[in-house]
């Protein structure tokens, strides 16, 4: 009872100093933004996990995918802040307006005359021939690697914070929250239409891509507003699903060798070919887990390919990697 | 005269689709300096990185496969020897440079580390002459030894990149073996191999006993050879195959996919642990004797069969 009391009493000082529990806020599990319009970050802790899935069914047969048979332990030794979701139009466009940069033209949509995604000259992030939806609060996409690093410079200038693409295994600890499930919310591939926007029902019904999809509804047919279905036990939000998204590693066929701790894989030189987590409204429920990966060209920009950011939070005193 | 050569190289590297530039010219050029290896000069050319999914020997695991197309615009400058004893052993007395001791040497039927062998006594039957390859050499020995070359001579020495030395090994032939032979199935009567590389054969098997097949053929040496002992390929390059395995420069990755097309090492930004190891060794089995096979160690490995060899950019 006592002790109680003390706890309660220590809880009303830390409130009555708001200064002093800003500064300490960035704890594991806190939130903040660095500005009124920067995107919200959660502070996920350090820690260990498992990379990748034992033997992932289906097996996926070539390229970047085919290696998430290689099974590694990650060590991160910091916390680090990641985009609570992902980056969206809203925050793309003021980044757009403020910088002055001017993304290429160009975008992979969905053509209807052809009922199949295609490269159009004249799309872009702002159009994607998608329905229209109140488009805001939907994630950004149409964008490039290149276009993912303007806004993350930019923000960085805006917030002098150092905002960076999450390392391919901030990303995948940071999906997983924990877990050790195929999925954030377990293994089964049918059941997560409250938690990610995933090929399901309803979009089967508008595009039949031709893959199977989950035999359930989780209300979008494709681009979902971000945040709208269950966060995982970090916070994030639509982690899987929704965008792919870009992350900092380069893509090959194997990651045997690569980095235990929580650095991006890249090479001296750079490389044509960059890895997208998480899948999108159009992955099959079967590919939508937390060690799926799939691999782009580094300029591509397609409809349903966005990102989101990472944060460390130690960005003042950053070693040189 | 060096302006004519090069020219003479450039018009000989003309591609044949990927059968590429079969050199004939064994180019020696003067040493750099009075401790400088010989060099050969290698032509640029294009050459297929790797194996085909169905060839017999593939080593899938290793990520030599898929093959990747790969061209050299520039000439480049190998060693014609796998570095000797004697060599690092002047490189040693030059520069004080000292490495922690102990190697992985082959005894009582496995790999064991022991602490009382080094390049100096790397654990044979007879002391190490000083015209064997070095061995019992880090990843960070060899490259230290590279500096060392390139601050006597001025010359941009450097380890090859795992791409140069496959077109090295491969002599300008689309064979895994130089010498011809496309597929040495280890259930085959006799092997080429024993004029060409110092492999696990039958001369070493009394000595051995490595559980492992043999090359059917003597190549007369039970464990290292002196350098070349045995016959240089089209580029006048030695024991490429066989003898000591070879540190190359790359980082070690089980997938050529994303890899430089070109000559260039592949090497991951904050450094790798694991890097490409080459070439097989006089303890290796004929399937990992070949210009494909791939194989990597750590960084600090040190292992009574691997050595090197050393490249420079040609300027």
């Amino acid at each position: 009872m006592r002790a109680g009391a003390t706890t309660l009493a220590l809880a009303l000082v830390v409130a009555a100093v708001p200064s002093l529990a800003a500064e300490s806020a960035r704890e594991a599990g806190s939130t903040f933004r660095d500005c009124d319009d920067c995107p919200e970050m959660v502070v996920i802790p350090a820690g260990s996990f498992v990379m990748g899935t034992p033997d992932p069914a289906p097996a996926p047969a070539t390229g970047a995918a085919a290696a998430e048979d290689e099974v590694v332990v990650i060590r991160l030794e910091r916390d680090f802040a990641l985009g609570r979701r992902e980056v969206t139009r809203a925050e793309y466009a003021r980044f757009i307006a403020d910088s002055g940069y001017e993304p290429q033209p160009g975008c992979r949509v969905w053509d209807p005359a052809l009922s199949r995604f295609s490269e159009d000259g004249r799309r872009g992030w702002q159009d994607l021939a998608t329905p229209a939806v109140p488009a805001d609060e939907l994630p950004v996409s149409c964008v490039s690697i290149a276009d993912a690093e303007a806004y993350a410079q930019w923000l960085s200038s805006k917030a002098d914070a150092h905002y960076r693409l999450p390392s391919e295994a901030e990303w995948e600890y940071a999906a997983r929250a924990g877990s050790r499930s195929l999925r954030p919310w377990g293994d089964d591939a049918e059941s997560g239409c409250d938690f990610a926007n995933t090929y399901d029902l309803v979009a089967a019904a508008r595009y039949r891509l031709g893959w199977p999809q989950a035999g359930c509804r989780d209300g979008y047919a494709d681009l979902a507003p971000v945040g709208q279905f269950g966060a995982n036990a970090f916070g994030l939000y639509d982690m899987i699903g929704n965008v792919r998204e870009w992350v900092q590693d380069c893509a090959t066929g194997s990651y045997v060798g690569r980095p235990r701790d929580g650095r991006a894989w890249e090479w001296l030189g750079g490389c044509d070919e960059r890895v997208q987590r998480g899948g999108s409204w159009i992955t099959p429920p079967a590919e939508s887990r937390s060690a799926n990966r799939a691999a782009a060209p580094a300029a591509e920009r397609a409809s349903d390919t966005g990102f989101r950011l990472a944060l460390d939070l130690e960005s003042k005193q950053r070693d040189d990697r | 005269m060096r302006q004519a050569l090069l020219a003479s190289l450039l018009a000989l590297a003309t591609p044949v689709a990927f059968a590429q530039a079969a050199p004939s010219v064994q180019a020696t050029e003067p040493r750099d300096c009075d401790v400088c290896p010989e060099l050969a000069l290698v032509p640029p050319g294009q050459f297929l990185m790797g194996s085909a999914p169905d060839a017999r020997e593939l080593d899938a695991a290793s990520g030599e496969s898929p093959a990747v197309p790969l061209s050299f615009t520039r000439p480049f400058l190998m060693s014609r020897r796998e570095i000797t004893v004697g060599e690092f052993r002047r490189f040693v007395e030059a520069t004080g440079a000292k490495s922690a001791p102990g190697c992985r040497v082959w005894f009582g039927g496995q790999w064991v580390q022991d602490h009382d062998r080094s390049w100096r006594d790397p654990g044979f039957a007879t002391a190490p002459r000083d015209d064997e390859p070095v061995v019992c050499v880090s990843w960070d020995d060899a490259r230290a030894y590279a500096e060392w070359l390139a601050k006597k001579s001025g010359k941009r020495y450097r380890l090859p990149s795992e791409a140069e030395w496959e077109y090295v090994a491969r002599g300008g032939t689309s064979f895994p073996r130089y010498w011809g032979e496309r597929d040495s199935r280890e259930d085959l009567p006799l092997s080429l191999a024993c004029d060409h590389a110092n492999v696990y054969d039958t001369s070493a098997v009394d000595a051995q006993h490595f559980p492992w097949p043999n090359a059917r053929c003597s190549d007369r040496a039970t464990a290292l050879a002196p350098v070349a002992q045995y016959k240089p390929n089209a580029f006048g390059v030695h024991d490429i195959i066989g003898n000591a395995r070879e540190w190359v420069m790359d980082c070690f990755t089980a997938s050529y996919a994303g890899r430089p097309q070109d000559a260039r090492a592949w090497i991951w930004q904050g450094g790798c642990e694991l890097k490409g190891v080459r070439g097989g060794s006089w303890a290796s089995r004929p399937r990992d004797a070949r210009a494909p096979a791939r194989g990597a160690e750590l960084v600090s490995h040190r292992q009574s069969d691997l050595g090197f060899r050393v490249a420079r950019d040609y300027e």
